[in-house]
Parts: structure tokens; sequence; C-alpha cells
């Protein structure tokens, strides 16, 4: 099987990448050569014998000329091998909320390629599609719009500070110094408009102190560490990403 | 625009069924697997040069070095699976919207011949028993001979029958056929991979324009840049009416006859001379980037393709060299728009193409990392 997770950005890919390596089993492809050039930036896992392209788009409006590309792509394909099987947007509330007729959107990019929409698109939800492609065959695949609310808990980089927090006190200090740092800086919102930007502030002034020069294999062992598997129990959508995996057991 | 053939469908031939092409182009690259079908387009596309004349039906791209019987290529023509044996295709002509339905029909027939018969058929004897060729023993002449087998065969162009004729199945029988003047559609000049090493170039086409002459050997600077020109020499030649043609370069005491040069620089020629010839009708150059260095192929593939414009020639190149294709559909992106990507998918009971424009060739291999072959 062959999928794609878009995301907004390279934070929102870095955390989905290792929860998908560390809650589901998947293993970086350094060497990947398959080629697609969707988002700003991106990383491919294999599991088994199954892809995965978790794709950063650079900003919820990118989300939908992303998609484009890849519909695209299913058109064009010649061979069962380079189809895309699952598309999964991923997006906060937040984001999804400010984003006017969101869903909307998709659904017109898939009506603009003739798409049969099998079932109605709803967030956090498979829907199946099938398009004829451009040899005249009818091809099918399935898109999910899967949405993180946006309570205190709900955001990947909240879990991710509230995990690290738990496991040491010493961190724990700095990153309640620092939401209260962020929480207070900025009263006239001049800067960090939303709630999702706050979210970011904290995770990165928490990161800055803990790494202050950048280093990688310094970050990529607390990612690591984190019990990813738990975020499940916060994000129940989170689940149906297993599903990206064919169970061959 | 140089477009002649704008659609091509084929109802049957060989293992192709139910294919359309549509919208072709100036410069159409065809590719695809092994046994997807690509030397059969061009078989089908090389007929139109003369759409009656089986010789042209029973000797195509494939079967220049083939050593089977006429009798064998025809039976090659049909598709396995079925029971009729017929070919059928249709090109759409850009001219005047016009489309030909161009078929070939044949039913195998089992018959008993004597000796005498199947000695006239082979053009040892003539209609009247006596020896056309000398020494022949007769005493066995009045043997039969069972289980000839022979096709009967008609062609037809638009439903009209244009020509009859047999094909019997036992070595050095003559096809027999009907009388009809040739029926050419648009003048076909078809390029092999290997036929630059057979020395049969068109030079003398080239060497009547200065123009093109000149920019011919621009571009063959790039295998020898010390080449200075390329002239026909008859007077040496006793064996043959043909000329010799031959290089004069800068470093060399005297000029080079062209077949001591590399393959590279013969292809190259080759290519460029085809072009000429072709004028006013369609090129067909089979896996053209045959023989050609990597550091050559943009300079030659673009006076190719700005040449055929030029001269009005509709091009339709195959290959399997995924180097190839990318240099041509980026040599000269002014062109993109005029190029066709086809490729030739084979399923289970048939053959697709997807067909790109030269844009979305290129986006669709750089940017979504699709096999375009």
């Amino acid at each position: 099987m062959k999928s794609v997770i878009l995301c907004e950005g390279g934070t929102d890919l870095t955390l989905i990448q290792y929860f998908m390596e560390v809650a589901n089993g998947w293993v970086y492809n350094k060497d990947d050569n398959a080629g697609i050039k969707v988002g700003k930036s991106r990383k491919a896992f294999l599991h088994d014998e199954d892809y995965l392209l978790i794709a950063q788009t650079g900003g919820c409006t990118k989300l939908c000329p992303c998609l484009n590309k890849l519909i695209t792509l299913i058109k064009r394909a010649g061979n069962t091998a380079e189809l895309i099987d699952k598309i999964v947007i991923i997006s906060d509330r937040d984001e999804f909320d400010s984003a006017v007729n969101f869903i909307d959107d998709i659904n017109n990019l898939l009506g603009a390629y003739q798409v049969e929409v099998l079932n109605q698109m709803q967030e956090n939800q498979w829907v199946k599609c099938n398009i004829e492609n451009d040899v005249k065959e009818v091809v099918s695949f399935e898109i999910m719009l899967l949405l993180i609310p946006f309570e205190t808990t709900g955001a990947l980089e909240t879990f991710l500070l509230e995990a690290v927090a738990k496991s040491d006190d010493y961190d724990k200090n700095l990153i309640v110094k620092g939401t209260q740092f962020v929480d207070t800086i900025d009263p006239e919102k001049k800067y960090l408009t939303k709630r999702r930007h706050k979210t970011k502030a904290k995770f990165d002034i928490y990161f800055s102190i803990r790494t202050p020069v950048e280093q990688f294999s310094e970050r990529q062992n607390i990612l690591r560490n984190i019990n990813w598997e738990e975020y499940e129990h916060i994000q129940e959508s989170f689940k149906m990403l297993k599903e990206l995996h064919t169970n061959r057991n | 625009m140089a477009i002649h053939i704008s659609e091509l469908s084929v109802d049957t031939y060989r293992g192709i069924k139910n294919l359309k092409i549509d919208n072709l182009a100036d410069i159409n690259i065809i590719t695809g697997d092994n046994n997807a079908g690509k030397t059969s387009i061009l078989e089908l596309i090389q007929n139109l040069n003369d759409v009656i004349d089986i010789n042209t039906w029973l000797s195509p791209a494939r079967g220049i070095y083939e050593r089977i019987s006429k009798y064998e290529k025809m039976e090659n023509l049909f598709n396995i699976n079925n029971d009729d044996k017929c070919v059928s295709y249709a090109v759409t002509m850009r001219e005047n919207a016009k489309r030909l339905k161009i078929g070939l029909k044949a039913d195998k027939e089992l018959l008993t011949l004597s000796k005498n018969e199947m000695l006239e058929i082979q053009g040892v004897l003539d209609s009247a028993g006596r020896e056309i060729l000398n020494n022949y023993a007769s005493s066995e002449n009045e043997k039969i001979i069972e289980d000839v087998e022979r096709y009967v065969f008609e062609i037809y162009c638009n439903d009209e029958c244009n020509k009859k004729g047999i094909i019997y199945n036992f070595t050095q029988a003559r096809i027999r056929s009907s009388k009809e003047e040739s029926l050419n559609i648009i003048k076909t000049i078809y390029i092999s991979p290997v036929q630059h090493a057979e020395g049969r170039m068109f030079l003398s086409d080239v060497l009547d324009d200065a123009e093109l002459y000149q920019e011919m050997l621009e571009v063959l600077k790039e295998f020898d840049e010390n080449i200075i020109s390329i002239n026909a020499d008859k007077t040496n030649n006793l064996f043959s009416s043909t000329a010799i043609y031959k290089i004069l370069s800068k470093n060399q005491k005297r000029a080079l006859p062209l077949n001591v040069y590399g393959d590279g620089m013969k292809k190259a020629v080759l290519l460029m001379s085809a072009v000429v010839k072709a004028k006013d009708g369609i090129l067909i150059l089979d896996e053209f980037e045959t023989a050609i260095h990597t550091s050559a192929m943009d300079r030659v593939f673009r006076w190719i393709l700005e040449s055929c414009k030029k001269l009005n020639v509709q091009l339709f190149i195959t290959s399997h060299s995924k180097e190839a294709i990318d240099k041509v559909l980026k040599c000269a992106p002014e062109l993109q728009n005029s190029m066709r990507l086809i490729t030739l998918y084979k399923k289970p009971d048939k053959v697709v193409a997807r067909v790109l424009d030269g844009v979305e060739a290129i986006e669709t291999q750089d940017e979504l990392g699709l096999e375009l072959r």
C-alpha cells in the first residue's frame, strides 16, 4: 500500500514522524527514490512492503494545491505500483475553523477531476473515491481529513510537553515557566494571534533551552523516548493511521 | 504545424486490440515496456506509404532481418487469439479531417497441388510447364503434394477492396496479387535502430540544401570538431552507381569515407539526412537514440526537432531510454507543447495508451516521480 500524509508545517512533520515510527512501527527511509515532490519538504517511510510519505505543505492554504498534485499523480499513474491508495490530511481544528469552507474546497477539487465520491466527506473518516485515469481505467483511493481538536491536551506539541514534564521534574519546571512566559509576553496579541501560535511558541521555547545548539541527535532521543502510543488515548482518530499499514498477520 | 495524421486507432493488429491514440502532435514519442506494441504502431504508420503493397505489410520494421517465410510473416500479422485472420486500423488525416479505414483480411485454405503447380508458383516453370530455370529434373513433376496451405488475402481502404492475392506456405513461393496501382496515403521514411551501420543514408537531399547542409555540419562538430565538409564521391565506386560519402576534416590528409567513422557520427548523419528526405511527410525513428553518445544528444535532437518543424515533417520516435526521452523533452523547451509522450501499457486483454504533452510529461516525471516508460 502507498499512502501520503499531508500536514501543515515542519514541526507537524517531525512529530507525526515520531508518532508513526514509535507507535506504528514505520521506519524512516533516507534513500527514498519514489520521487514524489509534494509540499515544501517530505520524508518517506517503509513498513514491510508498505510505503508512507509525510509531507509538510507550508500552511493550511497549501493543503489543497498539494492534494491537487496527488490526484494528478493518481490520474496519470500507468502502473498499479505507482498509485496512491490513501491520502490523509492532518490539520488542527483551529486552522480548520478559520479556513473557510475547507471541506468545500476539497469537494470542489475532487469535482474538477470528476472523482466519484462514494461517501460524504467528513472529518476523521475514510472517504472512498473512484477516478477514471489517463488510460481510461477506474482506480480507487481513499481520503481522510484528520482534525486535531484544539482543546489544551489535543495538540501534538502539548501532548509531547506533558509527556516530558511527567518524566522529569527539572524539565517540568522549564516547561511551566516557558508556558507562563508565552501566555503573558504578548498581551496585545500582536504576534501570537492564534492559539496554535502559542502552542508552537511553548514547544519551541522548551526545545530552545533543552537543546540550545541545534543538536539533531539529542532532539531525536527526546522525541523517540516519548510514549507516543499514549497519544491515541487522547486522540482516538490517530488510531486510524494504523490502517496505512496492511496487516499481514 | 507538421501534423499529417491526428489520430490512430487500431481494431486488431498483432497483439494490439481496440487501441485509440488521439491528439497526435508534430513530435510523438512512443514508449513502453518490451512487447507493449511500440514497433507495431510504427509499422502501421509505415504502411501508409503504400497501404496496398503486400510487401510493405510483410516486410515491416521488425521484419527486415527475420529469416522467416512470407507466409509466416502473414500469420504473424494477426492476433493469435482471434479466429478471424484480419488486420484493421484507421487514421484520421489532419488536412481534411478524413478518416481512412485500412485493413487486410485473409482466409486460410488447405489444398493439394501437383508438383508442376508448385513449381509454377515458385517461378521454376511457366504456366505452360516449361522450365524457366535450367537443369531442373522433371521426373517428379506429376507428384501430388498434399496439405499445402495458403492465405487468400484482400487489402482494403475504406471498405473498398484495392488488392487481392495469395501467399503459399512452401519455400520460394511467389506472392500472386492483382496489379492495381499503389495507394500512397502519405510519404513515410522509416529508420531502424541499426540502419546507420549498414551505410544507407539519404545525404543527397541534404547536399542540395545549402542552409540545412551548413546546419548539419555545425551539429556534426559534436562528433568531430575538425570537420570541414561532406561530399559525395561517385568516381571511385566501380561496383555501384551510388555515391560514397566522404568527410573532409582538418586533421586528416584526405577525405575519409563516412563508413570508417564511429557509429555515433554515422547515426547522426543518417537521422539528419532522413529528416530532409521525409519533407512534407512522416519520419519514423525506431529507438532513435541508439549509438548517439549522451554528450551529443542535446544538439542532435534539437536539430532534428527544429528541422522537422521547418520541413513539415511529423515525427514518430520510439525509445526505451529514460535518458534519451528526457533529453528530447527538454532539448527544445519552445516545442514542448508540440510534443506528445505516448506510453503503451500491456494489460491482460488489451493495450492502452497514456498521452501527455511535453510539459505534462516533464511534470509527471520530475514532480510526480512517475515512470514515463
